[in-house]
């Protein structure tokens, strides 16, 4: 019999569960827990792109009963894990549709309007102050050249492909944004 | 143009699936992708935030506007943050709704002031109008004589495009040429001449909007035909923009 609660309409975790879901995601307790917390970020982050607002409380929801059927003994195969992830996610942002009719919700005001002030331009300068003098040049060199061509010719100076000159600037990107959220 | 600025296939996907346009079956097999591929993962981010960056910089429109309006709902920190570097940065800001609507009660009122006065001096003018707003204004309080022009540079870019007629008084002292650009096309700089049988203007531009303004002494226009001449620079690359005919009349 699996250890589960049903709590206002939501599995509630137990610890036999989780330590299911650990078992499942590695056989290394410490990499199975490095394993869960991508898996929540990407849930996460899979929600916030289906439009819902409460996306880590929702990708909670979807490992916690993930975890409770595994350990009900559901069989998911060594390659259906993410498939089989995905669906129980889905599953729950139906509910939660359901339960909330949020969807409605979704699209709130956004401040696209709103002139940048002094403050913000003052705390991202600090910010890009304590970047390397290089990841400062490639950031504001990948916001100042915007055109194609430029990016591709900038990739092509710094010896990478466009993608991996993406992905460098979206890491600084968020790492200024840590950084000015924390200003 | 996507696929241009996104010739890796899975960018080009990642951007698909941001914008929606993905179709269902094509979403699900992404999204399991996106499970369970580290890589994948951070590509769809880093395209997402280069979408909020074209978003804060008013490169988008329509329903890709309107999907990546409610994705900025979702992120607010990350568009604005989107919004504040492209700011420092220097390129484009946002295009105000302000600033669309001053430049769309600007637009508006040389169409009527154009229409009023060309319909006074030219009844019989052919229905063909060329693709252009139009007219000669006194500035109020100046002893100035003013005809204004404004072209869109980049909306007919590449194709076959009615000449733009000015018709200037003889009591016209400066033409005022607004050149609209295309809104993706966004630069530190732009190289803009106005060229006759000879040059009569060239310099060096810097905007906040999607246009530039070039005023010349119209005594420098003789009846003919010219061509504006537009190039977009940052740092050492120069693209061409694009350029327009003028048609000067007296």
């Amino acid at each position: 019999m699996a250890e589960k609660t049903l709590h206002d309409g939501r599995w509630a975790l137990t610890g036999a569960a989780l330590d299911r879901l650990l078992e499942r995601l590695d056989a290394d307790r410490e990499t199975a827990a490095a394993r869960y917390e991508e898996l929540r970020a990407r849930l996460r982050a899979l929600f916030e792109w289906w439009g819902a607002q409460d996306a880590s409380a929702l990708a909670d929801r979807a490992l916690d009963r993930l975890a409770v059927k595994l350990l009900e003994g559901t069989e998911i195969g060594a390659t259906q894990l993410a498939a089989y992830v995905r669906s129980v996610a889905q599953h729950v942002l139906f509910e939660w549709r359901r339960e909330e009719s949020r969807q409605e919700k979704a699209v709130r005001d956004v401040p696209l309007n709103e002139p940048v002030t002094e403050d913000e331009l003052a705390a991202l300068d600090r910010c890009l102050e304590r970047l390397e003098a290089d990841d400062r040049k490639l950031i504001l060199e990948y916001y100042e050249g915007t055109h194609k061509a430029t990016r591709q010719r900038l990739a092509e100076k710094l010896g990478v492909t466009p993608t991996a000159l993406r992905i460098r600037a979206h890491r600084l990107r968020q790492r200024l944004r840590d950084c000015v959220g924390k200003a | 143009m996507a696929v241009e600025r996104f010739p890796n296939p899975d960018a080009s996907l990642a951007r698909q699936f941001l914008l929606g346009k993905l179709s269902a079956e094509a979403s699900e097999q992404f999204e399991t992708r996106l499970l369970e591929d580290a890589e994948l993962f951070e590509l769809v981010q880093a395209v997402e935030g280069d979408l909020l960056d074209e978003l804060a910089r008013g490169e988008l429109a329509g329903d890709d506007r309107n999907a990546m309006v409610a994705r900025a709902s979702r992120r607010p920190g990350h568009a604005r943050f989107a919004q504040v570097m492209t700011e420092r940065a220097g390129t484009e800001k946002p295009q105000t709704f302000a600033r669309i609507a001053l430049i769309a009660i600007a637009a508006l009122l040389v169409i009527v002031v154009g229409a009023v006065l060309m319909n006074r001096r030219q009844p019989q003018e052919s229905p063909t109008r060329p693709p252009v707003v139009a007219s000669t204004m006194q500035p109020a309080g100046t002893p100035e004589k003013v005809a204004a022009i404004t072209l869109a540079l980049a909306s007919t870019r590449g194709a076959a495009t009615p000449t733009n007629k000015l018709t200037l008084d003889p009591d016209t002292t400066r033409v005022a040429i607004t050149i609209r650009l295309h809104p993706a096309d966004r630069y530190a700089r732009y190289d803009v001449a106005l060229v006759g049988n000879a040059p009569v203007w060239r310099g060096t531009l810097t905007t906040d909007t999607n246009e530039l303004m070039v005023s010349v002494p119209a005594a420098s226009l003789q009846a003919g035909r010219y061509r504006i001449e537009v190039a977009g620079i940052n740092g050492n690359d120069r693209d061409d923009l694009g350029e327009q005919e003028l048609l000067i009349t007296r």
